[in-house]
């Protein structure tokens, strides 16, 4: 296609959007939930295939966690937002004389990464369709047919209940001006940007808005007080979780010193193999982009063992985590960086605060605002650590990815898009959900401020008058 | 759901109802074959319409471009749907009265 073609159907595409939105806004509550609810079923029921679908064409993780990825985007979201009023007056305080009245924000440009290609897809569509608000799904190129196919089958629920022609779409960019000519077209309401860092900041410099994410680099403070075992079998549900495709995986392990042996134990109990330093300069090589500055693509979302082999490491039969003792952090040791795979730094720390110095020095290397994690049975210290952090998600005796993700093994709203705040450079640091993709519009009526206007507003105009006597005169109940 | 009248020597097409997808198939064909034969002015009526869906908004643009802009007008809006044709970007060629 040419470039003119491209932005033919670009035009095409954000006209039938605009469209669908202006259809959309009749709909009442009842006609939304219809078609939430046909979206949940179609993909829950397509879990598995979309799973399959997804794990051939990227070669990325495996296909049963990318099964529960879909369980996730469906099922637990659906859960979580199936009884959220979304259309009309959806919330009223009469004393207070303010009503809130839910609208669309209109046509939604959804990026979707190659990590979490039908998942993504799923969780978006069903948040958006929810909140009236049709949809443009922009895959990414590594992931474009079980992407798009995931879309297809989503729209096609929502066709049998009667939701609006063009309500789901996709586009296929074929460059980047083109996804920057889709950010920035004026009738695009918002962008929900899942991706790298580089994609983000394009999305927030579009100047349509956006909700975007970040770079997790996950610490994983392991307290004195921490079950050690039980700490080790959550690190491996989350770490080998899809062959640590998950942003918020863990990436660093930080014992305090008087526990670092017995975890290292448990760790070599269950498949975890520790590198020797040669190893881990040997593992650098092949996991570590150094000219980028970033992990290597082609190790993401692939085994211990493949990963060893290319490493030209020899790891037990069944190794299913590759642990690098490391000093520092930064950029002479590559591996205290983000690796989207089942590798991780470990570092011993003489006490608390030497373990909260290194999980600080983590989290502000590639990973502000994302997650961190702590495995501890002292209140207190899990208080003071979580304060210290930078981070939209301290999850506590969980494993990271499906914690960070919510609504398995805690309450956080479930999604597979997560904010990171200022510091990630994003807007919040909200687990983004369909209560993120409403436009609030609020009945104000007449409740007049009594202190306000019973006193004397004179007193404004002296200056010998300071707060504490405007305050206490302010206050006067009489 | 469709009523034809004549009207100072305008075609008036009287809409009523829901105008979902499946409303607009049924009444496309004779809408067509009406407004192409006798060369009038058409009017669009939807006065009795609470609800238009896309397909509706096609056959608008289908109308105007048949009958000319200069002789195709849709009036009576209800503000539900006024806010459609706003919100679409189809208020700008169309000619909608009051």
């Amino acid at each position: 296609m040419s470039e003119s073609e491209h932005v033919q159907e670009i035009e095409t595409i954000v006209s039938k959007a605009a469209q669908a939105a202006a259809v959309f806004t009749q709909y009442d509550q009842a006609q939304v939930d219809r078609i939430a609810r046909a979206v949940y079923e179609a993909g829950f029921n397509h879990r598995v295939p979309l799973a399959k679908l997804a794990h051939a064409e990227t070669g990325l993780g495996k296909w049963q966690d990318k099964v529960l990825k879909n369980v996730v985007a469906t099922q637990l979201v659906y859960e979580d937002i199936k009884d959220l009023p979304t259309v009309g007056i959806v919330h009223e305080d009469h004393r207070a004389g303010i009503v809130e009245i839910a609208c669309p924000m209109g046509p939604i440009l959804a990026i979707i990464p190659v990590t979490n290609p039908t998942s993504t897809v799923l969780f978006k569509i069903l948040i958006a369709l929810k909140t009236r608000n049709p949809i443009i799904i922009s895959p990414s190129k590594k992931a474009r047919k079980c992407s798009i196919e995931t879309a297809r089958l989503c729209y096609e629920a929502a066709l049998k209940e009667d939701a609006p022609e063009d309500c789901v779409q996709w586009v296929e960019p074929a460059s980047r001006e083109q996804t920057q000519h889709l950010m920035c077209h004026p009738r695009i309401a918002l962008i929900l940007a899942t991706g790298g860092t580089g994609l983000v900041h394009s999305a927030y410099s579009s100047g349509t808005p956006a909700l975007g994410v970040g770079a997790g680099n996950v610490p994983v403070f392991v307290e004195r007080t921490a079950d050690l075992a039980f700490t080790v079998e959550q690190i491996l549900i989350s770490k080998t979780f899809d062959y640590g495709t998950i942003c918020a995986s863990e990436q660093a392990i930080i014992a305090e010193q008087c526990v670092a042996g017995e975890l290292i134990a448990q760790f070599q109990r269950r498949q975890g193999y520790f590198l020797s330093k040669a190893e881990v300069a040997q593992l650098e090589n092949v996991a570590f982009d150094r000219t980028k500055g970033l992990m290597n693509a082609e190790i993401v979302g692939q085994s211990a063992e493949v990963i060893a082999k290319q490493a030209g490491l020899q790891v037990p039969l069944g190794t299913q985590l590759l642990l690098a003792p490391l000093e520092g952090v930064g950029k002479d040791h590559p591996l205290s960086s983000e690796i989207l795979a089942p590798i991780l730094a470990f570092y011993t720390a003489k006490d608390f605060e030497h373990a909260v110095d290194l999980c600080i020095e983590l989290n502000f290397h590639g990973g502000i605002g994302h997650t961190v994690s702590i495995f501890s049975n002292d209140e207190a210290k899990i208080k003071q650590f979580a304060g210290l952090m930078n981070a939209g998600r301290i999850v506590v005796n969980t494993p990271s990815s499906q914690g960070a993700v919510g609504g398995i093994f805690n309450t956080l709203s479930p999604s597979l898009t997560l904010g990171c705040g200022t510091g990630g450079k994003n807007i919040t640091t909200d687990n983004i959900t369909a209560r993120h993709l409403l436009n609030i519009q609020r009945i104000a009526r007449r409740r007049m401020n009594i202190s306000f206007t019973s006193f004397d507003q004179d007193a404004y105009l002296d200056e010998t008058l300071d707060a504490h006597a405007i305050e206490t005169a302010y206050h006067r109940n009489t | 759901m469709l009523e034809f009248q004549e009207k100072d020597g305008k075609l008036v097409c009287v809409f009523k109802g829901a105008l979902n997808t499946e409303a607009c198939w049924e009444v496309e064909k004779e809408l067509y074959a009406k407004i192409g034969a006798g060369g009038q002015a058409v009017i669009f009526d939807l006065q009795g319409v609470d609800f238009v869906a896309s397909a509706f908004l096609r056959i608008c643009l289908t109308a105007y471009k048949k009958v000319g802009g200069d002789n195709f007008y849709i009036v009576n809006l209800r503000p539900g749907v006024k806010r459609v044709f706003k919100i679409s970007g189809f208020d700008q060629g169309l000619n909608i009265v009051d």
